[in-house]
């Protein structure tokens, strides 16, 4: 495991996607996309819904064919079944044939790889124990998404896919999957997670890439990228919008002006300073849609 | 084998699935009990009514698995989970495939064991290895239209439409009355039924008659549209959803 991430410098990278567009019904989902998962990493691609988090998915797995552009996956074709050995993905929530038990669904997707997990190691590392003689039908939302996850890694892969792993899980169930993910990473493997929580991008990943309107509009290591979006809206009454530093995108209406700032103590100081009259002053968290927009203003 | 995993992962789960047991094993077998049995006072009439209705139920099969099976299969996260895994076309088909010839077989084989408990049956060697090859050979273009109907209707009308295609097929093609009884219009339509040169063949294999070569250029026309229809529906669909 520690020769991987040695020589993970010399060889291609995980996956990656050069220049890719994609429109469904003339609708653009991507447009030029360019994304690199270097071995090793732990990915966080982050984005709201519908930004194309999934559409950049669909196409590192070969389920869809850029119109343009090209994807890469372990330097080959995401088509290629070589390329597909070396790889886990998590099938969509409750997707799994109803009548099928738990094992048999296990034994089916291991059949596919020359170096499966055992079965005891997966049910116990995904807290799937005493659910192997039972029905996916008759699984819980959370055990289905633990079920998902656990055939994502259960080919023992170099690279993992997840699409929104934790959506619908309770607590517990979350820390466990993420307890999951971090070893599986500590051990030299690579992760690529789409998500629309800063939180679990935040809590897993060392790198993130952040998408809105099928373009990538930051990209970087996890402070970095986190220190970009975490922003608060300083909230005040004013004749106008003062001209401070730092503010990532205002707006003003009715009397009321929103500065979107990463850093909110500062931003006061300087109102301050600068002899600004406010009344009714109030700082509140952000959204992450409205820090996608700003990061699209920011560079378009 | 990996082409076994995909076979025992589709009969298991086909099994599991009490409407499609007995709607499309168990029916025909049960409609002969309920409807055929009563009709046979001699052999020949008894061999030929066995011969319908191993038609009629190798034809459940190319409708149901393949119709409903694959529009519901399409419309199934599942489905798009089993293209991420590796596994070559071969091994796809023969998940497909595999499983259908042995449901068929199975319905077709029920349908006889009931036609020996309950009718006066008697077939010579011979006839039997021509009403395996009728049956072979009609469910090429039977289990293409299955897949056409797969590809070209949603996972919501499929059941409905392969019941009505299935059941006006079993009827047009007289697998329930005799075409002999049919009024001239019904004839004329019935006459360009595949099922009713299917079983046409069957009929005569039964009967130890000579086959004439008109109901085996009817198949293979039947074959050519539905693998035309099939494969225009899997580019439209597929082409559209994986491209």
């Amino acid at each position: 495991m520690a020769m991987r991430s040695e020589s993970s410098r010399v060889l291609e990278p995980a996956a990656e996607l050069r220049g890719v567009a994609k429109a469904f019904a003339g609708k653009a989902a991507l447009a030029g996309l360019d994304l690199v998962l270097p071995r090793g990493a732990f990915l966080a691609l982050l984005g709201p819904n519908g930004a194309g988090k999934t559409t950049a998915l669909s196409l590192l797995l070969g389920l869809r064919i850029p119109d343009c552009g090209e994807a890469l996956l372990l330097g080959g074709s995401p088509l290629d079944e070589d390329v597909r050995r070396r790889i886990g993905a998590t099938p969509q929530l409750s997707g799994f044939p109803p009548g099928l038990k738990v094992r048999e669904i296990v034994a089916f997707v291991a059949a596919h790889y020359p170096d499966p997990m055992p079965e005891t190691r997966l049910y116990e590392s995904f807290g799937l124990g005493g659910l192997a003689a039972r029905q996916v039908g008759g699984l819980s939302g959370g055990e289905q998404r633990r079920l998902g996850a656990a055939l994502a890694l259960l080919g023992n892969p170099e690279v993992v896919f997840l699409d929104e792993p934790s959506t619908g899980l309770d607590v517990e169930a979350r820390h466990l999957l993420w307890d999951t993910m971090r070893s599986f990473h500590a051990a030299g493997g690579t992760v690529l997670l789409t998500t629309h929580y800063l939180e679990e991008a935040d809590a897993l990943a060392d790198r993130i890439a952040v998408i809105h309107h099928g373009r990538l509009v930051a990209e970087g290591t996890r402070r970095d990228v986190t220190s970009r979006i975490a922003l608060r809206r300083v909230r005040f009454k004013a004749a106008a919008v003062p001209d401070v530093e730092p503010v990532a995108r205002s707006t003003f209406q009715a009397g009321v002006v929103t500065l979107y700032t990463s850093d909110a103590d500062l931003l006061v100081r300087r109102l301050v300073e600068t002899r600004t009259a406010f009344s009714e002053l109030e700082v509140l968290p952000a959204g992450l849609e409205e820090a996608f927009v700003s990061l699209t203003r920011e560079d378009p | 084998m990996l082409a076994l995993a995909h076979v025992r992962m589709r009969v298991l789960s086909l099994l599991r699935t009490p409407a499609y047991v007995v709607g499309t094993l168990a029916m025909p077998s049960l409609i002969l009990i309920f409807l055929g049995v009563g009709l046979a006072d001699t052999t020949a009439e008894a061999n030929v009514i066995m011969a319908s209705f191993t038609v009629f139920a190798v034809m459940g099969i190319a409708f149901f698995q393949f119709g409903v099976g694959i529009a519901e299969h399409r419309a199934s996260p599942w489905a798009t989970f089993e293209r991420i895994l590796p596994a070559s076309i071969v091994v796809r088909l023969a998940g497909a495939v595999v499983p259908a010839v042995l449901f068929a077989a199975a319905a077709a084989g029920l349908v006889i064991l009931v036609a020996h408990i309950f009718m006066p049956v008697a077939l010579g060697a011979v006839a039997w290895l021509q009403l395996g090859l009728v049956l072979l050979a009609g469910s090429v273009p039977l289990s293409l239209l299955g897949v056409a109907i797969g590809y070209w209707v949603s996972s919501r009308a499929a059941l409905p439409v392969a019941n009505i295609v299935y059941l006006g097929l079993a009827f047009g093609g007289g697998l329930f009355v005799p075409p002999r009884l049919f009024p001239g219009l019904l004839d004329a339509i019935s006459q360009c039924l595949i099922s009713r040169h299917i079983a046409g063949l069957a009929w005569r294999a039964v009967d130890g008659a000579p086959w004439s070569p008109a109901p085996w250029l009817w198949i293979t026309c039947y074959t050519v549209a539905g693998f035309l229809l099939a494969g225009w529906g899997y580019r439209r669909d597929e082409g559209e959803r994986y491209r």
